[in-house]
């Protein structure tokens, strides 16, 4: 049985909803400063790789330079931008960015387990009276 | 959110349109926080203010403000940009940067930015302790709420430019007492010595990783030095989202501080972890650039640096060395001569840019000796330049003619 996580929409526009995308999963914090290329719209870093455009991308949180928030905002400006972030901690840095760049910010109601949402592959969110839920998609 | 008459007025755009858009984007901010009001500051510091790190979305971003007319309302001030404006000959930089990289700072410049170019808005005007700031450069932020006792948050580079033409912040995060309160105790080893910067940024380096985002508390033997303290701040908010630390005997009212906040979760710093950061002199052969200034430089070590070259016959062979700087502190060096002693030593004395986000640096160098935790950070991930982070102590050891 899928799994859902209860989330709470903090910054961008509300979330797309009833849309199965691609997860992006990733249990490192994440410096959109070095660690993002908006003009590819991929997350880069040793070992990893993952496209960001249209995905929903699931993380920690956010860290390093502030700069990070126009890195957030070029996504956007190339049509990179995420779905929707989804972070356990919202640092203003990433809510400026979500902001400006119009990409819907959410934070998960209680702590993840990224090890099940890494084996997701796509998930929906859906609105539930006010409230937002991610399902796990099929796959 | 609760709004002042003058934000109801900014708001609605009586005051123009950019003040309209900047207000906006500061509420919103502010609700996904949790703010209840605004609040008024009396500095702000962008960041992102080089062309290699915001880009052409970047500049059109700033332009259209500038070109809307928006002017600002508080003392602001600019990040380092990604040339030296004040001696284009210094680092080799093709022109169509040149270009994109002036019509960046003339879009700041216009709307009423200092020119001041640096990632040490603190050493322009200090904060004051309690006092409200809106800052970008998250080596400034920390700076100012671990060493000044200032309040600001870790602010991304657009909203501290909203924060300039509004004279407003938001209410939450560092600027309530509740949340400047440590959340762990930080134990290090005895072998670590804070009071050097390569060590004390290796520190950083770590805390920043093990941490997040928390506010630690360091307990150290005597207080570090302010250069060391600033290696620390710098590293730890880059490797993390550290906007505060609090250091015994440093941070203005950490008594109080750590009273209030109770028992705290450890966390230990073993030697072992500094040293794997910090290596040995065997590592340090093919380094061809040693670095000084990230954050950059202090008046203090430009004159160490230039005694330490005077004392061991300058650089030696096949090694290059940069410097870089504010303006305003190479003006006082330039007046005190030290600038022309560390020329004459084969020392590249560089303003308003560094290493990280000058295009200058990339693809140059087979490795790049830094006493800097920040930039051990930065230069592989911007530069794709391989980087050690060295002691203090050994980067005297490294640059000299005479070992």
């Amino acid at each position: 049985m899928a799994r859902e996580y209860r989330l709470r929409h903090v910054a961008g526009p509300p979330p797309p909803t009833g849309e199965e995308a691609g997860l992006v999963v990733t249990p490192r914090p994440i410096s959109f400063l070095g660690e993002v290329d908006p003009r590819e719209g991929i997350l880069k870093r040793p070992g990893e790789t993952q496209s960001l455009g249209g995905r929903i991308v699931v993380f920690p949180q956010s860290r390093g330079s502030t700069v990070g928030s126009y890195v957030i905002y070029a996504l956007s400006f190339y049509k990179n931008a995420p779905l929707a972030m989804v972070v356990e901690k919202a640092e203003p840095l990433l809510i400026t960015g979500c902001v400006i760049g119009g990409i819907p910010l959410l934070v998960f109601e209680e702590k993840p387990d990224y090890g099940e949402l890494g084996r997701c592959g796509r998930a929906v969110i859906l609105a539930d009276g006010g409230v937002y839920k991610m399902v796990c998609g099929q796959g | 959110m609760h709004l002042t008459r003058e934000e109801e007025r900014m708001l609605s755009g009586e005051l123009g349109e950019p003040v309209a858009r900047a207000l906006d984007v500061i509420v919103k901010v502010g609700e996904a926080l949790g703010a209840e009001r605004l609040i008024p500051i009396s500095h702000a510091h962008v960041s992102g203010a080089s062309y290699l790190t915001i880009g052409e979305p970047g500049l059109l971003f700033v332009k259209s403000l500038a070109d809307q007319g928006a002017r600002v309302r508080v003392f602001s001030t600019l990040n380092p940009v990604g040339v030296d404006l004040a001696n284009p000959g210094v680092l080799d930089v093709d022109r169509g940067f040149w270009e994109k990289q002036k019509m960046v700072v003339e879009s700041f410049l216009r709307m009423g930015f200092q020119e001041s170019m640096t990632c040490t808005p603190y050493l322009l005007r200090k904060p004051r302790p309690g006092e409200h700031l809106s800052w970008g450069e998250s080596s400034a932020v920390a700076l100012a709420n671990t060493y000044y006792g200032a309040h600001s948050n870790r602010e991304g580079g657009p909203l501290a430019l909203m924060s300039a033409l509004t004279g407003r912040t938001y209410e939450a995060g560092m600027h309530l007492e509740e949340n400047r309160l440590p959340r762990a105790q930080v134990l290090l080893d005895r072998g670590i010595d804070m009071g050097d910067e390569g060590m004390a940024g290796a520190v950083g380096y770590l805390v920043g990783e093990k941490l997040g985002s928390t506010v630690p508390l360091i307990s150290t033997r005597g207080p570090p030095p302010f250069d060391a303290i600033r290696a620390y701040t710098a590293a730890a908010g880059a490797s993390g989202g550290i906007a505060m630390s609090v250091i015994e005997g440093v941070t203005p009212g950490w008594r109080r501080l750590v009273e209030k906040a109770g028992p705290l979760e450890r966390v230990w710093v073993e030697e072992r972890e500094v040293r794997d950061l910090v290596p040995g002199e065997e590592v340090l052969e093919d380094v061809d650039l040693a670095f000084l200034g990230c954050p950059h430089a202090s008046l203090e070590e430009l004159e160490d640096l230039a005694r330490v070259l005077e004392e061991c016959g300058g650089l030696r062979e096949g090694l290059s060395f940069w410097v870089s700087t504010s303006r305003h502190v190479y003006g006082i060096a330039r007046e005190m001569g030290i600038v022309a002693k560390l020329e004459e030593r084969g020392v590249r004395v560089i303003r308003d840019t560094c290493p990280i986000v000058s295009p200058a640096t990339r693809g140059r160098f087979r490795r790049i000796a830094t006493v800097s935790g920040k930039s051990f950070f930065y230069l592989p991930r911007l530069q794709e330049a391989p980087s050690v982070i060295v002691p203090y102590s050994l980067l005297k050891r490294l640059v000299c003619a005479k070992r």
